[in-house]
């Protein structure tokens, strides 16, 4: 009886020690170092000095700034044109399998040939995009104006993350019976009464789920604006990722660099804690 | 039940997460014995950024054919590893100062030896060298860059430096000789449709060293100050960036040179957009058919705009160094004999686009008469100076070339209080 108790967990004690070992490990880790210093060689115990540092620097609250502007707009928008695709193939138009392949076909691009793609559209002088929107826009140099080149990565963002949401959104919508509608038709309800009263509120939880995820996605965005703007031009795209590779990587200096990853993580926490209170009320409801 | 049950697994979690970290080899302080065993293996271990196994990359080409001999005739196994370029200073501090794994010898540039040096990140080579034949013959390019306070710390295999190329017939009469006269070309040439200069300008550490120290130089204005401090808000440097924003706001530059790489702000060259190219001798190696115009006349070479004094190019011995706790530091010597053999290093330096650094080397190869090493040697012994160290020389630079690329993109910013914001960062984060 006690081996048929214990037999199970041996069988997902190799994951729990994967888990550990790439998940648990590496942030206990990164909680240390963001401790510590190594200057000269030597690793120096400095407490809570690189979170005062950081709290103290212009920098890093103009980088949360920016990252706040980013993951709104972006989870923002996606949202937007997922729906739209969502609702659009919901109805089975002809076509739907093609119009689904060049909707997925961004999404298996990986970011760092989703950038470069993206820089060469925007290259002052030579991109296609550039060349074509520019006047739009009094004639700018989007990689090299603050706001254009964060408009660059929002899209470059936008055009590869919209198939996960869109699909996400369509399985929701594809989980709504039909006679609901159907009822609904019969008491008059036109096309947007039949989205605010029917369709939003039963795709709601799922809505709530995909907003989450690129939350998350948004904040710990690097390999887009790195291949993109590497946080140029100047500091205008340096969010709060960037800012920590840029720390820990590039210069190499961990102590500074992991207690940007714990404040990181801090605000990913506060972020998820806050979805599931609003998941939970949901429920209830 | 459920709180026991989590706590249960909470607790298993640590202990295992616990176990794992006591698994880590714990770091050793560099300098102590433990940190520096004898040689003890065949295999010599070398950091460089060439790639070995791509055939576009010549250099790399060149190196594992010399890895391949000396492989055969010294019977040793080099183990290579590829690092970034702008990594491989940074990375060896940090091998070095974690207590890791170090090579045996990594390629680096002059630039970065004193903060290397400073990081107790580099092993004298004076006593290992005292017997080779071939350290008799270095030139100055080595002993200026590699011998710091009586020791030497690399061995220079070439020299290269910053340099403008620029289309002949467009400058009848040689290229500008000050920024009023750059101005005033500038304004010619924008009638036809065609940019003063093209360059690197992005917020690395490169654009600062290849682009605007020799203009603060010429100016009078420093980087670094004699500890390696920030020493660029100043006039001097202000008064260049001014200049320099209002050449972009004139659109005299690309604005590809502020937002591209290297690669983008050769582009505008390559496609005739621009009367000239900011480069360095090592320009042949990425812009094709560059050396033969060189050599033909069409295009003339430049070292750097006197701004209001001596012009001034951006120098770099390039060359290696022999970590601290490096496992096999005869084996790096070995490495080092075959490698400065004139016959090899004549090769190597062909293949830089540099100045070979002994004497024998320079007399085996195509440097004499050839119209392109005429030029450079000309150019790096009359123009050229070695940047102002700084024991964070790479997080300064990176600094101050993101805050120019901002003064650059912002016109009407006023250059004195950015530069003085950015030192200000630099000695915030990293003096006290």
């Amino acid at each position: 009886m006690r081996q048929k108790t214990i037999f199970p967990y041996l069988l997902i004690l190799p994951a729990l020690l994967i888990i550990c070992l790439v998940s648990l490990y590496p942030a206990l880790y990164s909680i240390f170092l963001s401790l510590n210093t190594f200057r000269r060689g030597e690793r120096v115990f400095v407490g809570m000095r690189n979170f005062e540092q950081i709290l103290a620097s212009t920098n890093f609250w103009d980088s949360l700034r920016l990252t706040a502007v980013y993951g709104v707009l972006f989870v923002l928008l996606t949202m937007i044109f997922a729906f739209i695709l969502a609702v659009m193939l919901n109805r089975r138009l002809n076509y739907t399998g093609l119009f689904m392949t060049m909707i997925f076909v961004p999404w298996i691009l990986s970011e760092v040939v989703t950038g470069v793609i993206f820089r060469w559209l925007f290259l002052p002088g030579y991109g296609l995009l550039q060349d074509l929107l520019s006047p739009l826009f009094g004639d700018i140099a989007f990689l090299g104006h603050p706001q254009g080149a964060m408009g660059v990565v929002i899209g470059a963002t936008i055009w590869r993350t919209l198939a996960f949401a869109m699909l996400l959104i369509l399985a929701g919508l594809q989980t709504i019976p039909g006679e609901v509608y159907e009822a609904g038709a019969i008491d008059g309800a036109n096309g947007w009464q039949s989205f605010w009263s029917i369709t939003w509120p039963l795709v709601r939880p799922t809505t709530l789920v995909i907003v989450l995820l690129l939350t998350l996605q948004a904040i710990n965005a690097t390999g887009l604006f790195l291949s993109i703007t590497n946080g140029g031009p100047g500091r205008a795209t340096e969010v709060l990722s960037v800012s920590m590779y840029r720390e820990a990587i590039v210069f190499f200096n961990f102590g500074y660099g992991a207690a940007l990853a714990v404040l990181m993580l801090l605000i990913n926490i506060v972020l998820a804690a806050i979805y599931i209170r609003t998941m939970r009320s949901e429920v209830v409801a | 039940m459920k709180t026991v049950r989590f706590a249960m697994w909470a607790s298993l979690s640590l202990l295992l997460t616990l176990l794992l970290a006591a698994c880590t080899a714990a770091p050793v302080a560099p300098g102590s014995s433990a940190a520096q065993p004898a040689a003890s293996s065949n295999e010599i271990v070398v950091w460089s950024r060439y790639d070995l196994d791509d055939p576009n990359d010549s250099n790399g080409a060149v190196l594992k054919e010399f890895i391949t001999n000396l492989e055969a005739t010294e019977g040793v196994k080099v183990k290579h590893e590829q690092v970034a370029w702008d990594q491989l200073s940074t990375k060896l501090a940090l091998a070095v100062q974690s207590g890791g794994d170090v090579p045996d010898l990594v390629e680096t540039g002059s630039q970065h030896v004193p903060a290397l040096l400073d990081a107790g990140a580099l092993s004298p080579l004076s006593e290992w060298l005292k017997d080779e034949a071939w350290a008799e013959d270095l030139t100055d390019g080595d002993k200026k860059a590699c011998v710091l306070e009586g020791e030497r710390y690399c061995v220079a295999n070439n020299v290269r430096g910053g340099m403008t190329y620029y289309k002949a017939e467009l400058f009848p009469d040689g290229f500008p000789t000050g920024p009023a006269e750059a101005q005033a070309a500038c304004e010619r040439l924008k009638a036809d449709g065609l940019y003063l200069n093209t360059f690197f300008a992005g917020r690395s550490y490169g654009a600062i060293e290849i682009n605007w120290w020799p203009l603060i130089k010429s100016n009078g204005g420093s980087i670094f100050d004699a500890e390696g401090k920030p020493a660029w808000a100043s006039e001097q440097v202000a008064e260049v960036a001014k200049w320099a924003q209002g050449m972009f706001q004139n659109g005299c530059f690309p604005q590809v040179a502020l937002t591209g790489d290297f690669a983008d702000s050769q582009i505008v060259w390559t496609d005739g957009q621009s009367a000239a190219f900011g480069g360095g001798s090592w320009s042949p190696n990425f812009v094709e058919g560059l050396l033969d115009q060189v050599n033909s006349g069409q295009v003339a070479m430049q070292g750097g705009l006197p701004f209001n004094g001596t012009p001034h190019v951006f120098m770099v011995s390039e060359g290696w160094v022999v970590p601290t706790g490096a496992k096999n530091p005869q084996g790096a010597v070995a490495f080092l004999r075959s490698f400065m053999q004139p016959e090899f290093l004549a090769k190597w330096a062909e293949a830089q686009f540099g100045i070979p650094t002994t004497k024998a080397a320079y007399a085996m190869g195509k440097f004499e008469g050839s119209p392109f090493y005429e030029n450079v040697d000309a150019i790096l012994s009359e123009q050229g100076a070695y940047m102002e160290p700084s024991p964070y020389y790479v997080e300064s630079l990176d600094i101050l070339a993101t805050t120019w690329q901002e003064l650059m993109l912002n016109p009407d910013r006023d250059p004195l209080p950015a530069l003085q914001q950015a030192a200000d960062e630099v000695l915030g984060r990293y003096w006290q």
